[in-house]
């Protein structure tokens, strides 16, 4: 990272997409959350700790999810916000760019 | 009620396999906490602006969502592991008692009730008539009627009787056992949103304790080791399986995480939850007090005033940690471990700038009078300053500063200061009390780098600290390390630098002049020692020894290394851009010809 204080859009992308890979893990890991519950066939029919197993289950599931989804949201607002960044740079460029040539031109003025 | 197909039927190697999908969770938690911290929250601590600040704050709330699921999803596999395992033995012990029961041919009732048939008497008659054995559980009296009938039915009635117990037995304990591990597990059900509240930090912590307490005889607290040596920890530890490993820091964060002589890692992450759930407990218990302010005059207020300020402070010097943790992979500074932490007596808190596992260079900071966990602000901030000035001296080799707050300091070092007429400082107690703590710390940081050779050690005593220090190293005490540094010292409780195991070449001293600090002389009659006494001379005659003045390491006859330095007060050693810094840094180093000798 670069030094001093000011936002660099590049870096804001880095760490957009940084949230984006942690969204896309929240997603294959949810997956596998869902996936380890099988066919349904509980291993113990009957029993209690069945019902609160898939209780706990559901509940890091639905946490997850809300989680990935901050995660995916940040990524896009990040980057949107880099986005501006670099727009409002290029825009100071430009009129840094103009108020040059204007002096340019005033000063090769007889 | 539990049947006999049930418990038959049920799959306790399927519940480990889960037990195992919850380990990966909390494994892959752990990672994405990190990555989370690394590669997002400390880049985003270096900038500033409302963007920014937004941003990181949403980021922290990521990260408090892996660090939780790191733990809850580490107690839920250890929940599902212990489950698995005493449910595999209640169904070991139901399907043994069925494999009988069918040798006999006799038909077992789904309650675990054994019918058995009669038997014909010698005269074609009835000899003993057929009926159903009930499991026991009826209470003492029916139990006992149960088997005089028993005795009296039969042999059939006996065999079956029995089997009917062992079966009734088995399925009593699947219910004990699924009741139990039901209500552990839904004490793990998560609540909904995104936030991490502080309600839940603290349930977290009664989290541990549930499920320690459901894990009976599997594992247990007693099994980690106790007043044992860093390398037995050590070897405890690295003879543990993963899963292992991941139990007990899931259920027992606390007692590894004090473990020295495991890695800077494992404390680090067992600590980060202990001291999450401590701010959580600590931060809800100063809400309550708040809550309960006598009023004004009332002859409680002072008592009331008392823990209210305790409990302010102890949340102080968590939010302190926190802050230098969170701080660390940023602003040019590495990554901080917390080797250490519990809000016992005055507090602990060992916090490393730098990995000592990899350092070439490490330093362990002691403080002094006055320490405790509500102002650890100040030593984080020296032992961070240390880490900068000597990765400069180091040119290019690693360095890990450590600030060891692992003791009860005194708390005041003038006489009617508190109340005490007679400063605590002036007492040897505090120090002969921290030194074996002192000692294993080092010989843990030793054994985890991988030996005495793997890299070169530091001890710093500032004031106070350096007298522990001389606890710790004295009469062949042996701290494990290179080099001693006393700085501001009231006495190091030897009279000699060369008393201190390492040399009297490896001993350092750092003292402002007389006006400017006078600890050392004030502490000198009471944590100095002098060499009086009977010494043996040459030919082995005996003679006087008449040093009657107690020596301090600033004094010249101690024998140590007098540095230079430019230091304005007790307290001023550590002060940016200083001599007295850089010449502490030059030790911590290793570049002892670059010290400056006053």
């Amino acid at each position: 990272m670069s030094n001093g204080l000011e936002v660099d859009p590049s870096e804001l992308r880095g760490i957009s997409v940084n949230s984006g890979v942690v969204a896309a893990n929240l997603d294959v890991l949810l997956r596998l959350l869902r996936n380890a519950e099988g066919d349904g066939a509980a291993p113990g029919g009957g029993l209690d700790v069945v019902a609160r197993l898939r209780e706990v289950r559901t509940g890091w599931e639905e946490r997850l999810a809300t989680v990935r989804d901050e995660a995916a949201d940040l990524e896009h607002r990040l980057d949107a916000a880099a986005g501006d960044f670099t727009a409002a740079e290029d825009g100071n460029r430009a009129e840094l760019a103009a108020v040059g040539a204007r002096l340019e031109r005033g000063a090769a003025a007889p | 009620m539990i049947t006999v197909s049930q418990l038959n039927a049920a799959r306790p190697a399927d519940f480990a396999s889960e037990a195992g999908n919850w380990s990966q969770f909390a494994t892959w938690a752990g990672t994405a906490k990190e990555f989370v911290d690394q590669e997002m929250a400390d880049l985003l601590r270096e900038r500033s602006g409302e963007t920014v600040t937004a941003a990181l704050g949403r980021v922290t709330v990521l990260a408090d969502n892996c660090e939780y699921a790191r733990l809850q999803s580490g107690l839920v596999a250890a929940a599902l592991d212990g489950l698995a395992e005493e449910l595999g033995d209640a169904q070991r012990r139901l399907r043994a008692a069925l494999a009988e029961a069918a040798e006999h041919g006799y038909p077992v009732g789904e309650d675990g009730s054994v019918t058995f048939p009669e038997v014909p008497g010698a005269d074609g008659g009835t000899g003993w008539p057929g009926g159903t054995a009930h499991q026991g559980g009826n209470g003492p009296v029916g139990d006992y009627l149960d088997s005089v009938r028993a005795l009296i039915g039969g042999p059939h009635a006996i065999t079956a009787h029995g089997l009917a117990q062992r079966l009734g037995r088995a399925l009593r304990q699947a219910e004990e056992i699924d009741e139990r591990y039901a209500r552990t597990l839904a004490a793990l059900v998560v609540e909904p949103g995104l936030r991490i509240t502080s309600a839940m930090w603290a349930d977290a912590g009664e989290d541990l304790r549930t499920v320690g307490a459901a894990l009976t005889g599997l594992l247990s607290a007693a099994d980690i080791p106790a007043g044992a040596t860093p390398a037995e920890n050590a070897a405890w530890w690295n003879g543990l399986s993963e899963r292992e490993q991941d139990t007990y820091l899931a259920l027992f964060p606390a007692a590894v995480g004090a473990l020295d002589g495991l890695p800077a890692t494992v404390r680090d992450r067992a600590n980060r939850g202990v001291l999450e759930i401590e701010y959580a407990r600590v931060s809800t218990e100063l809400a309550e007090v708040r809550a309960r302010e006598p009023a004004a005059g009332d002859p409680g207020h002072g008592d009331w005033q008392r823990e209210h300020d305790r409990l302010a402070g102890q949340v102080r010097g968590m939010e302190s940690i926190q802050r230098r943790l969170e701080a660390g992979g940023s602003g040019g500074l590495p990554e901080t471990f917390l080797l250490a932490f519990a809000t016992e007596g005055n507090g602990r808190a060992v916090v490393a700038v730098g990995n000592p596992d990899l350092a070439d260079h490490t330093a362990v900071y002691v403080p002094g009078t006055g320490a405790r966990l509500e102002n650890v602000e100040g030593d984080l901030v020296r032992a961070t300053r240390l880490w900068r000035e000597s990765t400069v001296a180091a040119m290019g080799e690693s360095v890990s500063t450590i600030m060891w707050l692992g003791y009860d300091a005194p708390q005041n070092a003038m006489p009617f200061e508190q109340g005490e007429i007679i400063p605590s400082a002036t007492s040897r107690g505090y120090a002969l009390d921290a030194a074996p703590a002192l000692r294993d710390f080092a010989a843990g940081l030793e054994t985890a780098a991988g030996g005495p050779d793997a890299g070169h050690t530091t001890v710093i005593g500032h004031s106070y600290g350096s007298t522990v220090v001389g606890a710790a190293a004295k009469d062949g005490g042996g701290l494990a390390t290179d080099d001693i540094v006393a700085v501001g010292s009231p006495g190091m409780l030897v009279p000699y630098a060369k008393d201190l195991g390492v040399g009297d070449g490896h001993v350092w001293s750092m003292a402002a002049g007389t006006l400017d600090d006078i600890v050392p002389n004030a502490g000198r009659m009471f944590l100095g020692e002098n060499d009086a006494g009977i010494g043996i001379g040459r030919y082995g005659i005996p003679y006087l020894k008449t040093d009657l003045v107690p020596n301090v390491p600033s004094d010249e006859q101690f024998g140590a290394h007098i540095m230079a330095n430019d230091s304005t007060g007790h307290s001023a050693y550590w002060d940016e851009n200083s001599q007295s810094l850089r010449n502490q840094s030059r030790v911590i180093a290793g570049r002892y010809d670059d010290v400056e000798l006053g």
